[in-house]
């Protein structure tokens, strides 16, 4: 729930200085994906979900964070042109930063000199990188247009 | 790339802010494409001739900022 608040508190900065109808569909779907993972996961571990029903269950929270990430495609749209540039070029700052990191993790841990984790105790954290990096891309991209 | 919006926005007593109202962009955009530092999208371009009732070519210049 920790990582669930600084991501949600992550998505506020960076969408500071926007449409605050953007920022409050987005919030409200990270806020509804998170409570909707915790519901999912209390309900998975106190009732004996049918097997047909749990791989449905089980990906609930998903549906909010599809439409949390098409609504930042749209507030990206809507954007500046040179805000919108900013973030195409963080984004792709965060997507390399996340990807070596998971690669250079996953490296490192097959040679056995850290704990080898299971994607299903990391995801959250993975959240997490994700919004840091982006966070970092857009410092290190707006010192260049400043 | 080169541009003269800083001269022309001088010759109209504009500050960079109030050229990115005219202009329904950012201060920054302003500031960053008087700069050189950010070439602006054709309709951009467009916008900034209108609005200085000049073709695009006599603000927008190919050759690369000194």
């Amino acid at each position: 729930m920790l990582l669930y608040c600084f991501r949600v508190t992550l998505i506020g900065l960076l969408m500071r200085s926007t449409n605050s109808r953007y920022t409050r569909s987005v919030l409200g779907l990270a806020i509804i994906s998170a409570g909707l993972a915790l519901g999912v996961s209390a309900l998975d571990r106190w009732w004996a979900l049918p097997t047909t029903l749990r791989p449905i269950v089980v990906l609930i929270p998903v549906v909010p964070l599809v439409l949390f990430l098409f609504r930042i495609a749209r507030w990206l749209r809507d954007l500046d042109e040179l805000e919108r540039m900013i973030h195409h070029e963080a984004i792709l700052v965060q997507f390399g930063a996340t990807g070596i990191l998971v690669m250079s993790y996953g490296m490192v841990a097959k040679a056995g000199l850290v704990p080898d984790f299971r994607a299903s105790q990391v995801f959250p954290f993975l959240w997490f990188a994700i919004f840091v990096f982006w966070c970092l891309g857009l410092v290190l991209v707006r010192r260049k247009y400043r | 790339m080169t541009n003269r919006l800083r001269v022309l926005r001088a010759e109209r007593g504009w500050s960079q802010g109030e050229l990115a109202e005219r202009l329904s962009v950012s201060r920054q955009t302003v500031n960053a494409i008087e700069t050189g530092k950010y070439d602006p999208s054709l309709p951009l371009a467009f916008a900034v001739a209108r609005l200085f009732g000049m073709p695009i070519e006599a603000i927008f210049s190919p050759e690369p900022s000194p």
